[in-house]
C-alpha cells in the first residue's frame, strides 16, 4: 500500500510541478475508489498533498522568477474569498451543476489551447508590466496582465469550486490567467503552483484542527509529492509552450471528464 | 530583500524541514506508534503552515521594497485567510 501510495503521489506531484496543478484530481479518486477512504478523508488527504506539491514547485519557479507572485497573491484574494463562499452555499447549490459548468469551461479551454498552435501571449521586447524567464530558451518575456476584475470573479468561482471537491483549482487558474488574463502559460502555470498552496492552505488548517487528516495516507503523499515535485520542476525546462499547451490540453479533457463522471455519479 | 527570492527560500526550506519531520516521524513509527503521530502531527502542522507563512514573509518583502499597492495587497489576503480560517473553525 505504501508504494502504490507513493508511486501515485510522485505521478501527482509531477503533473502538478508541470501544469500549475495540485494534484487533486488524481488524489481524489484514487483515495476514495482505490483505498477506500470516504470523501472528506480524501479531500483532507489530498490537500496536504498539493500543500506539498505546491511548496515545492513555487519555491522552484519564484526563485527562477517564472512564478508572478504578485499577481498570484492579489488572485488568491478572490480564491479565498470564494472557497469562504462555496462553503457556506455548498448546501443551497447541487454540486452537479458546477461540475458541469465547470466542465464545459474546460472543455472550451482544452479546444482554444490546441488551436492556439502553440502560439502564446507576451513578448520579448518593449515594456511591460511583468517579466519572466523562459527556462527551456532562457529568455525573458514580458507580458501585461489584463481583465484584473473579471479573473479575480474567475478565481472566485475556482475558490468556491476548491473548497467543495477537495482539489487546489490549478485547472481553473491556468487558463483564466492563459487565455483571459494575457499570462504566458508557463508563467501562468508556476503562478498557479504558488496560489494552489494558499488555497489548499485555508482547507487543510481545519481537517487539521479537527484532527481529521489521516497520518498514515498523508505522510506518503505529501512525501511522494515532494519526490515528484521536484522531478516535474527539472522536467518542466524540456517542454517549449506549444508542447506545453498539447499536454495541458489533455489535462484539461481529463479532469472535464472526471468532473462530468462525478456530476453523473459514476465516480 | 527581495520578493521572489525570500518567497522561495521560506518555501523551499519550510517544505525540507517538514518533509524530514514527517519521514522521521514514519520510520519511528516502526518502534513507537504514540511518538509516531506525534512527530508526525508536528510534521503536519509546519507543512500545512508553509503557504501562510510565505504570504507574511512576502509582506515583509513587499515592505521592505516600499511597493505599497502590492503590499497592501498581501496585508488583504493575510486577513482575509485569517477571516476564512475563523469562520471554518467556528462553523
Amino acid at each position: 500500500m505504501i508504494v502504490l501510495l507513493l508511486a501515485i503521489s510522485i505521478g501527482a506531484g509531477i503533473l502538478g510541478a508541470l501544469f500549475g496543478i495540485g494534484g487533486g484530481i488524481i488524489f481524489i479518486p484514487v483515495l476514495t475508489i482505490g483505498f477506500g477512504l470516504s470523501a472528506t478523508e480524501a479531500a483532507a488527504v489530498s490537500l496536504v498533498g498539493i500543500v506539498a506539491t505546491s511548496a515545492g514547485s513555487s519555491a522552484y519557479y519564484a526563485e527562477k522568477k517564472v512564478a508572478n507572485i504578485r499577481l498570484g497573491l492579489f488572485l488568491e484574494i478572490g480564491t479565498t474569498i470564494g472557497a469562504i463562499v462555496g462553503a457556506l452555499v455548498a448546501v443551497l447549490i447541487a454540486d452537479w451543476i458546477l461540475m458541469v459548468i465547470f466542465s464545459v469551461f474546460l472543455l472550451i479551454n482544452a479546444y482554444r489551447m490546441v488551436r492556439s498552435k502553440g502560439r502564446d501571449v507576451g513578448s520579448p521586447e518593449g515594456e511591460h508590466e511583468f517579466w519572466y524567464t523562459d527556462l527551456k530558451t532562457g529568455e525573458r518575456i514580458g507580458y501585461d496582465v489584463q481583465h484584473k476584475l473579471g479573473g479575480t470573479l474567475a478565481c472566485v468561482a475556482a475558490g468556491a469550486y476548491s473548497s467543495m471537491t477537495g482539489v487546489g483549482g490549478g485547472v481553473i487558474k491556468v487558463p483564466v490567467m492563459n487565455a483571459y488574463m494575457g499570462v504566458p502559460l508557463k508563467a501562468a502555470t508556476a503562478t498557479s503552483s504558488y496560489m494552489i498552496g494558499i488555497t489548499a492552505f485555508s482547507g487543510a488548517i481545519v481537517y487539521f484542527l479537527d484532527g481529521q487528516i489521516l497520518f498514515e495516507y498523508a505522510v506518503y503523499v505529501a512525501i511522494g509529492a515532494y519526490i515528484g515535485m521536484f522531478l516535474g520542476t527539472r522536467l518542466s525546462k524540456r517542454f517549449d509552450t506549444s508542447a506545453m499547451k498539447k499536454y495541458f490540453a489533455i489535462v484539461l479533457v481529463f479532469s472535464a471528464v472526471s468532473m462530468l463522471l462525478e456530476a453523473g455519479g459514476v465516480l | 530583500m527581495d520578493l521572489d527570492r525570500d518567497t522561495s527560500m521560506v518555501l523551499k526550506y519550510g517544505i525540507a524541514v517538514a518533509i524530514c519531520i514527517l519521514a522521521v516521524g514514519a520510520i519511528i513509527g516502526a518502534f513507537d506508534e504514540g511518538l509516531s503521530h506525534t512527530v508526525m502531527n508536528g510534521g503536519l502542522a509546519v507543512l500545512i503552515m508553509i503557504p501562510f507563512l510565505s504570504i507574511i514573509v512576502s509582506a515583509v518583502a513587499l515592505y521592505m521594497e516600499k511597493d505599497r499597492y502590492w503590499l497592501l495587497v498581501a496585508i488583504g489576503l493575510l486577513v482575509i485567510t485569517g477571516a476564512g480560517m475563523a469562520i471554518a473553525w467556528y462553523l
